[in-house]
Formats: structure tokens, C-alpha cells, sequence
């Protein structure tokens, strides 16, 4: 005998796998994800490609030597005997630009159409040194002398990572703020997906009144977990289908230069960091599911699964909010206190991870906290939802939360 | 699956729902439930599905307590009729009958069977919403019965059907019932009531007000109501002693009389040897006129 909960769940994984907007919301990351990588490597590939610009010197022997022993001046530099001769090259487009000294100042001269482009900053970088390099012949100042002049103070900065004790730079900083401002938009969309579609759910059987069908063939309890059981496979099967795209992604990419430089940026992000978010998402959207299960089970009609999510939106709201603050204020009282309590956690917990805020012990307490509330929710949830499935109240959810809030 | 209820109490803070009701329903019995609204009906409904519990007493499927494989023997319709809008016909039979306990292929080939039987303008594949309203009655109707339920629970089966679907209804509750299922059912219509359920069960206000076997309940009002046919005048019908009042009613007139025996005065005054009598009917009340102007009006506890 197959169980009751088992064939809810089954059914509500199944209807709501063949929806187009589950598939939009799980690829539409995967798509941004691809599309970003792509322009990457549009530019990469643009970048280091053999089209590069050809740069005429009139008349400075010297100087096109030099410039063409640096090689920072991504161009092909040649000599040319005249200004007219170069104008000439210009307009036939076999060169893009040339260069021209009178007295002390050098001209530049492009042509507006060309499509490759001399880097101005470098030239100019260069063609300070070609001149100092010359003045300091001329006062017979010798190389090792004018290097040392030249050389800045060095300030190095350092952080100590609080985990292996490895050097965080800024670059890292930077990047670890921008993944976690990124789990807290993520996360949001996430939980508020699953937390609709629970919502729309159990709606839509208790306004059109299948549920007392349902509820006779089987009981609450099989409703209240099948329901949340068949959507936390989705959100499982979601989180799956990105663990292999990732892994897989790895895999291929791990040799490629780019990865290599993004994987140094994000060093925090280590298999333990991975397995923190993932569980914590996970146990977030246990503890979600649960608590729109509860609050829909107080609808009337379709129209009020607004009214209904609204609630557990402002609460995730809160999660999303403080990840933006601990970027800028990390150790504030309140974000370390926030980071303990469950429905905000999830959000808090990684990103301070990324940021080597907090340590893997904080993060397992944080996830202990969870599993408990996660329990307690599930087994006092099922008491509210089967004493107000089958009522049909006139008052509003908000009035009906309260009332439940006050214990009556 | 025979049901025992004793003494069943809810109230609902100051207000009591159902008062001390019990019953007993044997195999192949059909229990018409009837009562104004609010009179307890669905909440009785609603204590027997174990959607919630009574304050007192108990109910008993044959002799146990409801458990999950007693649920799925029982096909509930409720007063509220809903299906999923968006899903095919056979996607709701395989969820529902697969919560009863049945295997797809069998579902598939009895909606096929079911469809056929009850003249259903649809294939297994439309979607609900594309049906016209009689045909989501029967499709309704189906959700119900394709698992072969041993108790049917119907509440308010007849309300808002269209006559096809009236009689529909009312053919399928006698098959179930001559097969052996066990049948309670609610209904404002007394009709109904009085020509399927060979029991009944009338509440007022939560309190039992009459119950036990349909005809020894109208029998008990004793045969006060005569429909007669005959040329006689209403003036001389009025001059006998213990007639109280003449309706018309159909091709004659309906007589109340005061009791029994007034009949046997009535009939051989009707019946001298010029008159002809096409008709002459000696009845107890119907179960609508019970309801109405013994129940609804006053409170009569038997």
C-alpha cells in the first residue's frame, strides 16, 4: 500500500515539473550565467587576437627601437621618412596611426574610421620614459640610479585570512562582496518561487474545494508533508541540476585561463563554503514551504495567495536586506546576532562565510538552529493547517494571522 | 462496512452543532439525511470523515475506528462541487483513484467505462474547464464512484444538477446500494429523500428530530391525507365530521382529516351507487409535508 503523502507529493513534483515557469526560473540563472561568461570571452578572444594596430614614427629611429623593445604598446610600430608619406599610408589605411614630435610635444594622429585602436595612457607612459631616459643621458645620470629614483615606496596590504591564514586581497574582497550581495538576490528569488508555488497549491484545492475530497480519501497530515515534500523536490531538483551543470563546467573549463584567474578572485569559495549555502538554502526552503503552507491554508479564494505570501516576502525581505549591510558593516552586533536566527540565516550565514567573517563552527551552529525551527514548524504547522483547512473564514489573512498569533 | 454512531456531540463554542445523535447503518442501507441549513448535517458529515472530532460519543466502521484503508473505501461528494479546472479528465481519475488505492490501468479502463455509462460529451484527455456544466456533474459524479466505494457521502448529491443529471444521480445511488454500499445522503429535496433512502434522519437545530425507517416514520403520522377523485361537492365533503381541510391537488383534491377512521366515513359517502370514483387514496403525509409543517414549523420530538 503506496502511501498517501508519498502519492501527493508525486503529484504536485509531476504537474509542477512539466510547468513552463519552473523551467524559466531554473534556467534563467543558467542563462545569465552563460551569457556573462560568453561576453568574457568575446572580449578575451578580442582582446588577444593578432589584429593589432600599426603605428607609423615619423623620423625617431631611436624611439621606434624602443617602443618596439617593450612590447606594453600593443601595436606594430615601423619608421617612417615623412609626415606626407604617413598621411599618405594613413588614407590608404595601411597603417592606423602615426606619430609626430615637434619640439618638446608629440602629436598623434588616427584615422576616425579605423577599427583598431593605439592605447593612449600606454603611449604616453612610454614616451614619458623615452624622454626621461633621455634627459637623464644628457645629465649623465646612469640606469641603476635612475631606477632607483624613480622606484615608488612600497606599501604592501594584507589581510590574514582567518581560516588557513592566507592573504586576502583587495581584488578578493571585492569579488567575496559581490557573491555575497549575489546570494542574497538569489536566495530571494528562490525562496519567494517555491514559497508561490506552495501557496498557489493549497489554494487552488481548498478554494475550488477539492480538498475535502482530498482530505477524505486521505488526512492532513498526508496534504500538509505531500504538499511540502513534492515541492521541496523541485527546489532539490533545481539545486542538483546546477551542482552537475557546475561540476560539469569545472571539469571542462578548469584549464582555461580566465576560470583559473576567477577561481583565485573567489578562493573562499571552497568545497566546505559550497556545502554551508547549499544545505542552508535547502533547510530554508523546508522551513518557507512550511510556513506558506500554514498561512495558505487560512485562504478563502485564489485572490487572497497574495495577501497570503506577503507575510513570508517581508520576512525573507529581511535576509536580503542585511546581506547588502554586511558588505559595509561586517561585524555590526545586530548582523552577527541575525546570523543565528533561522528564516534570515540563510542568506547571512554564506556571505559572511565568503567574506571570512565567521568560521565553519558558526555556520554548522547556524545550521543546527535551522533543522530545530525546520522540526518545531512541521510538527506545530500541521496543527493550524488541519484546523483551518476546511474553515472558510470572512475575515482577512491578516486578521486571521493575528488571531493565530494571540492563540485563539 | 456497517456504521455504528452513539451519542455524537460538537458544539462550536455556545452553539451546538450536532446533540447526542446516533445511528446505525447496515449493508445495502440507503440513510436520507434531511434538515434546514444549519441543522447539523454537514458537520455529522464532517465528524464521520474524521475532518473533525466530536466532543463526545463515537463512531464506528464496523467496529473500528477510521483508519487509512477504511478512507479509501469511501467516496465523498461534497456540497461544494470542485475539480481541477486545468487538468484532463483522466489526470483528476488518476490522482483521485490513485489515492483510493487503484493502479492506473485500471483507472484508465473504468473512466472509459464510466465516461461510456453516463453519456459524457468528452474524451479522457479535455481538460476540465472545457467541459459544459452537466458534463462536469457527471465527470464530478465519476471522481466519486470510479473506485468502487463500499459507503458513499453525499452531501447535497442533487443540489444545482439539471434533470438528466438528477435521474443520473439517482440510478447510480440504487445501483451502489443494490450491489451492497452503504449510502448516506443529504438533501433539501424531499422527493428524493422519500424514493432512495429506506432510512432517515431529521434534524433540527442539531437535535434529532425523527429517525428510523422511512415508511414506519410516515406510517407513525398515521393516514390522514386522502386523495380523492369524485364528482362531490367541497361543501358536502366539509359537512363530515372530522375533515379539516380540501386542496386541490392534480386531477382532485387532497383531504386532511382529523384521523384514521374519518377515511372509512369519507369512502362510503363518496362511493354510493350513482357515483363513479376514478380515485380514492388514503395516505399518511409526505415526508415534505412532515418536514414542512410538522418539523420546520414546531418542534416535534418523537
Amino acid at each position: 500500500m503506496t502511501n498517501a503523502w508519498l502519492i501527493v507529493a508525486k503529484q504536485t513534483y509531476r504537474t509542477r515539473l512539466k510547468s513552463l515557469t519552473y523551467w524559466m526560473l531554473v534556467l534563467s540563472p543558467l542563462l545569465l550565467a552563460v551569457f556573462s561568461i560568453g561576453i568574457v570571452l568575446l572580449f578575451d578572444s578580442a582582446s588577444s587576437s593578432n589584429d593589432k594596430a600599426t603605428l607609423a614614427i615619423v623620423q625617431q629611429t631611436q624611439l621606434t627601437k624602443d617602443l618596439k623593445a617593450t612590447k606594453a604598446l600593443n601595436a606594430h610600430v615601423k619608421n617612417i621618412a615623412t609626415e606626407n608619406a604617413a598621411k599618405r599610408q594613413l588614407k590608404d589605411a595601411d597603417i592606423d596611426g602615426y606619430l609626430i614630435q615637434t619640439g618638446d610635444s608629440f602629436k598623434l594622429v588616427t584615422s576616425a574610421t579605423g577599427n583598431t585602436s593605439i592605447n593612449k595612457d600606454t603611449l604616453q607612459t612610454l614616451l614619458t620614459q623615452f624622454k626621461v631616459a633621455a634627459m637623464a643621458y644628457k645629465l649623465n645620470i646612469s640606469a641603476a640610479q635612475l631606477q632607483s629614483l624613480q622606484a615608488p615606496v612600497d606599501l604592501k596590504i594584507q589581510q590574514i585570512n582567518s581560516k588557513d591564514g592566507t592573504a586576502n586581497t583587495d581584488t578578493n574582497r571585492g569579488a567575496n562582496s559581490a557573491l555575497s550581495i549575489g546570494i542574497g538576490v538569489l536566495f530571494f528569488i528562490i525562496l519567494l518561487f517555491y514559497v508561490q508555488i506552495i501557496a498557489q497549491e493549497i489554494a487552488n484545492e481548498k478554494s475550488s474545494r477539492i480538498m475535502e475530497i482530498l482530505l477524505a480519501a486521505t488526512s492532513a497530515a498526508s496534504q500538509f508533508y505531500g504538499k511540502i515534500i513534492g515541492v521541496f523536490s523541485l527546489a532539490i531538483t533545481q539545486i542538483l541540476l546546477y551542482i552537475i551543470i557546475g561540476a560539469g563546467a569545472i571539469a571542462i573549463f578548469k584549464d582555461n585561463r580566465i576560470f583559473q584567474s576567477v577561481r583565485t578572485i573567489f578562493s573562499n569559495v571552497s568545497l566546505s563554503f559550497t556545502l554551508v549555502t547549499v544545505i542552508m538554502l535547502l533547510l530554508a526552503i523546508l522551513m518557507y514551504l512550511t510556513l506558506a503552507a500554514i498561512i495558505a491554508s487560512l485562504i478563502n479564494d485564489q485572490s487572497q495567495v497574495q495577501q497570503a505570501v506577503q507575510p513570508v516576502t517581508y520576512i525573507a525581505m529581511i535576509g536580503y536586506v542585511l546581506s547588502f549591510i554586511v558588505a559595509q558593516s561586517p561585524h555590526n552586533l545586530l548582523i552577527n546576532l541575525a546570523s543565528y536566527v533561522p528564516f534570515i540565516s540563510q542568506t547571512l550565514v554564506p556571505s559572511r562565510l565568503a567574506l571570512d567573517f565567521i568560521g565553519n563552527s558558526q555556520a554548522w551552529c547556524a545550521i543546527g538552529l535551522q533543522i530545530i525551527s525546520v522540526a518545531l514548524l512541521l510538527k506545530f504547522g500541521l496543527k493550524i493547517y488541519e484546523r483551518n483547512v476546511l474553515e472558510y473564514s470572512d475575515e482577512s489573512i491578516y486578521k486571521q494571522l493575528a488571531r493565530l498569533i494571540r492563540g485563539k | 462496512m456497517a456504521i455504528e454512531i452513539k451519542h455524537l456531540t460538537k458544539e462550536f463554542g455556545p452553539k451546538v452543532a450536532v446533540n447526542d445523535l446516533s445511528l446505525t447503518l447496515n449493508d445495502g442501507q440507503v440513510l436520507g439525511l434531511i434538515g434546514q441549513n444549519g441543522a447539523g448535517k454537514t458537520t455529522t458529515f464532517r465528524m464521520l470523515l474524521d475532518f473533525i472530532k466530536p466532543d463526545h460519543g463515537t463512531i464506528l466502521f464496523d467496529g473500528q475506528p477510521i483508519t487509512q484503508a477504511i478512507r479509501k473505501k469511501i467516496g465523498f461528494l461534497p456540497e461544494e462541487r470542485g475539480l481541477y479546472q486545468k487538468w484532463t479528465i483522466e489526470q483528476q481519475m488518476l490522482y483521485f483513484g490513485e489515492l483510493h488505492g487503484m493502479k492506473a490501468n485500471t483507472i484508465k479502463s473504468e473512466l472509459k467505462r464510466w465516461l461510456k455509462r453516463l453519456e459524457v460529451v468528452g474524451k479522457p484527455n479535455d481538460k476540465v474547464q472545457t467541459l459544459s456544466k452537466g458534463n462536469a456533474q457527471k465527470v464530478q459524479l465519476i471522481a466519486t464512484l470510479i473506485f468502487q466505494p463500499q459507503l458513499l457521502i453525499l452531501d447535497e448529491p442533487f443540489t444545482g444538477l439539471d434533470p438528466v443529471n438528477t435521474s443520473l444521480m439517482m440510478r447510480e445511488i440504487k445501483q451502489f446500494s443494490d450491489e451492497g454500499a452503504r449510502i448516506i445522503f443529504s438533501a433539501h429535496n424531499m422527493a428524493s429523500v422519500e424514493s432512495l433512502s429506506d432510512h432517515l434522519l431529521m434534524l433540527k437545530n442539531g437535535n434529532t428530530v425523527l429517525s428510523g425507517a422511512t415508511n414506519v416514520i410516515r406510517e407513525s403520522f398515521g393516514r390522514t391525507r386522502i386523495y380523492l377523485e369524485s364528482p362531490i361537492s367541497d361543501a358536502e365533503l366539509l359537512g363530515i365530521e372530522g375533515v379539516i381541510s380540501i386542496t386541490p391537488s392534480n386531477l382532485g383534491r387532497m383531504l386532511k382529516i382529523s384521523d384514521e377512521a374519518v377515511g372509512r366515513v369519507v369512502f362510503e359517502r363518496v362511493t354510493s351507487s350513482t357515483n363513479y370514483v376514478p380515485a380514492f387514496m388514503q395516505t399518511p403525509p409526505s415526508l415534505d409535508e412532515i418536514f414542512r409543517t410538522e418539523v420546520a414549523a414546531t418542534e416535534v420530538k418523537l
